[in-house]
């Protein structure tokens, strides 16, 4: 069975859930008999030269998309692709739909919530502040018995 | 964990066993001490895994032939126990017109129903078998479980039973099978196998909750302060009755100088030397005076200087004794006097928790009193105010220190200065200032390693904040005297964590959140703290590295 390939190279991290992909070609491809939809091997009849800029595939026949972990070429004009889904990418509509307590974000967050991550210098700020009034009259009292 | 099923052991006709009972010969109790052990084949349970099979071993033991044997022990009966011959001539007054043709054994338990209703497989040896019902505890039947007694061969009877219960593989209970065994226990020679799949699925729960109506506790710890539920019951009112303000205080309505036995003159210094003059002078009548007092200088209190203005009662003629002297000084309106050092709001300097306690110290100089230790927790974000109480009579004052107009600390001193007018004072004045000064010196430098940090989560900032700081005591006590030569005005002193915080570090890292949120609804670096994923159309271990991704930290 064959099905389209879409080649492309990612510049993102690996762990963005929303990828940045830049497609390098489209081809026709195939499964490598005893392979799984996770760690799959591709076999594409193409150009080695071609394509070993490729770092990313989509199948959409699938529904995900696989890092390329590796390319072989196994003879003229026919390459293997040793992938491994991109589970954040392939599902990231329905994760989105999740909920959960976030440990850390970005931009919701509350440091007055102790972690320990915050590092310190070892001479810390030395703040004073003073009070505006204070003891400026001086004066005898003499107390004396009797009125 | 035992189990006890009470019942009577009745000869009943089995036309009409509950119109019938020929004999009640006694009751008896099974015990029973139920185990749970896996399977480690199938071959009892065929239909189902062996890896899903666990049965409940339940082994009962009840010596009905002896309750027979003690209750039909009649003139007709001519044979006695014997542990080789067990009870065959017993079984042979049985069947011998003893009971009619037909009668059998059967168990009735309390709650009557019959626990053996089965026909008797025969007459030699009494044999009594049919269907055990197991009930819920309002009477409802849960399922049957086939159960058949004997009297035969020399240690005999209920000798136990299997229950075993399907499981899946999420540990969910499908089914209960009723497996009974009977056999001799003289031999252990097991003879009859009934395997019976009960109609009780999915509710073994309740099969079980029944039979722990039975159970019998042995915990010697039973009802010695067992835990209980709780907690959840708080208010979440955090308002308080806070106390109010130096603003709220009122002096004492009565004062030294409303009992006519004491003045308080507030002289200038012109109006001292004045009096001094008199004193010395040929003016003062010495030997009138001495017919009231033996010394003129026990009309002089004391002399001091305070570091307050005294409140104006007007002017009046210094009087000694009944002598007047033509000198007039002002006299102080009361002997309380406040001092209103003003506010200072102290902000919070890096916004997080860096700025409480243990990693932020805040001291408080006041005047007369010296430097006092406050609370972080409670003095950042707040507006401190310092107010004194002020008795010029004793020179004891009383700093108050109000946080968002609440009192909150109040430290006690002594401001005013005494002028020794007699070679008495002057005595007392060094001592005090020695007194003074020994204090300060002894606990100039308390030493030490800062120990002040909480452990647990906040050890590992706490290294950075404070490891190898020594605890340094800024003053002594600073009163009287040499409180006259201090700073006039109060202070604070924060110690704040300098931050060191690479640039963009929130994309890298982010920062705590712990708040529940829609992952679509977040952006940037992301870690998740728990979660359960669903509706994902993806595989197991799919699942499972998405899992781990949220939790170790991805970019939305």
């Amino acid at each position: 069975m064959s099905f389209n390939v879409v080649l492309g190279v990612n510049t993102s991290p690996k762990n963005q859930m929303t990828k940045d992909v830049t497609t390098v070609a489209t081809y026709s491809g195939t499964l490598k008999s005893e392979t799984s939809i996770i760690d799959p091997v591709f076999l594409i009849e193409c150009n080695l030269a071609d394509v070993k800029n490729a770092n990313y595939i989509t199948v959409a026949q699938f529904g995900r998309s696989y890092f390329i972990n590796n390319i072989r070429s196994l003879r003229q004009n026919l390459v293997a692709f040793d992938c491994h889904v991109d589970v954040l990418s392939s599902f990231a509509d329905a994760i989105k739909e999740n909920s959960g307590i976030v440990k850390r974000n970005e931009q919701a967050h509350n440091t007055l919530l102790n972690d320990g991550f915050f590092k310190v210098y070892q001479n810390p700020h030395i703040v004073m502040y003073e009070f505006p009034q204070g003891f400026t009259e001086h004066e005898f009292v003499l107390a004396m018995a009797g009125s | 964990m035992s189990i006890f099923y009470q019942f009577k052991v009745e000869i009943v006709d089995s036309n009409a066993p509950n119109a019938n009972v020929l004999a009640e010969l006694g009751q008896g109790l099974i015990s029973a001490i139920p185990t749970v052990r896996k399977a480690t084949s199938n071959t009892s349970s065929p239909n189902n895994p062996a890896a899903n099979w666990i049965e409940t071993y339940i082994e009962s033991y009840l010596d009905i032939a002896t309750i027979v044997y003690q209750n039909i022990l009649d003139a007709n009966a001519d044979s006695v126990f014997n542990s080789y011959g067990g009870y065959s001539p017993l079984a042979y007054r049985f069947d011998s017109n003893v009971f009619p043709a037909g009668s059998y054994l059967r168990l009735k338990n309390e709650s009557g129903y019959y626990m053996v209703n089965g026909s008797p497989f025969g007459t030699q040896p009494i044999v009594a078998g049919g269907n055990f019902n197991a009930y819920r505890p309002d009477g409802t039947l849960i399922g049957s479980v086939a159960i058949y007694y004997s009297i035969s061969g020399s240690n005999a009877n209920i000798t136990g039973s299997f229950l075993s219960v399907d499981i899946d593989a999420n540990n969910q209970v499908m089914a209960v099978n009723n497996r009974i065994n009977i056999y001799s226990t003289s031999s252990a020679t097991q003879y009859n196998i009934y395997t019976i799949t009960s109609s009780v699925n999915n509710n073994t729960v309740e099969f079980l909750s029944h039979l722990k109506e039975y159970v019998s506790s042995f915990d010697p710890y039973d009802g010695a302060g067992d835990s209980e539920e709780g907690g959840g019951d708080g208010t979440f009112d955090y308002s308080g009755s806070p106390p109010g303000g130096f603003d709220d205080f009122s002096f004492p309505t009565i004062s030294a100088v409303d009992t006519g036995f004491v003045t308080l003159y507030n002289p200038t210094p012109a109006e001292l030397k004045q009096l001094s003059n008199y004193l010395w002078s040929s003016s003062f009548d010495l030997d009138t005076f001495k017919k009231i007092f033996n010394d003129p200088m026990e009309l002089f209190l004391g002399l001091s200087i305070v570091p307050v203005a005294v409140p104006d009662g007007g002017r009046k003629e210094v009087g000694v004794g009944l002598i007047g002297t033509e000198i007039y000084m002002t006299v102080a309106a009361s002997q309380w006097v406040s001092v209103v050092c003003g506010s200072v709001s102290v902000p919070k300097l890096s916004g997080s928790y860096l700025d409480y306690d243990p990693y932020t110290s805040v001291e408080i100089y006041l005047p007369y009193i010296g430097v006092r230790t406050l609370k972080a927790d409670e003095v950042i974000g707040k507006t401190l105010s310092v107010s004194y109480a002020v008795d010029i009579l004793s020179g004891a004052c009383v700093a108050w220190i109000d946080i968002d107009d609440h009192v909150t600390y109040s430290y006690m001193g002594q401001c005013a200065t005494s002028i020794p007018i007699v070679s008495g004072d002057w005595t007392n004045l060094i001592n005090g200032i020695l007194s003074v000064v020994g204090s300060a010196v002894g606990g100039a430098v308390k030493g030490g390693v800062g120990g002040a940090i909480a452990g647990g989560v906040a050890a590992a900032a706490s290294v950075a904040v404070s490891d190898g700081k020594i605890s340094i005591e800024r003053s002594g006590s600073i009163s009287s005297a040499g409180g006259l030569l201090a700073h006039p005005k109060p202070f604070l002193i924060l110690s704040s964590p300098r931050l060191c915080k690479p640039a963009r570090q929130n994309e890298f890292e982010g920062y705590p959140a712990y708040v529940t949120r829609t992952i679509g609804d977040l952006s940037g670096y992301t870690e998740i703290e728990v979660m359960h994923l669903q509706g994902i159309g993806a595989t197991e271990a799919e699942l499972t590295e998405i899992k781990g991704l949220l939790l170790g930290g991805v970019i939305l």
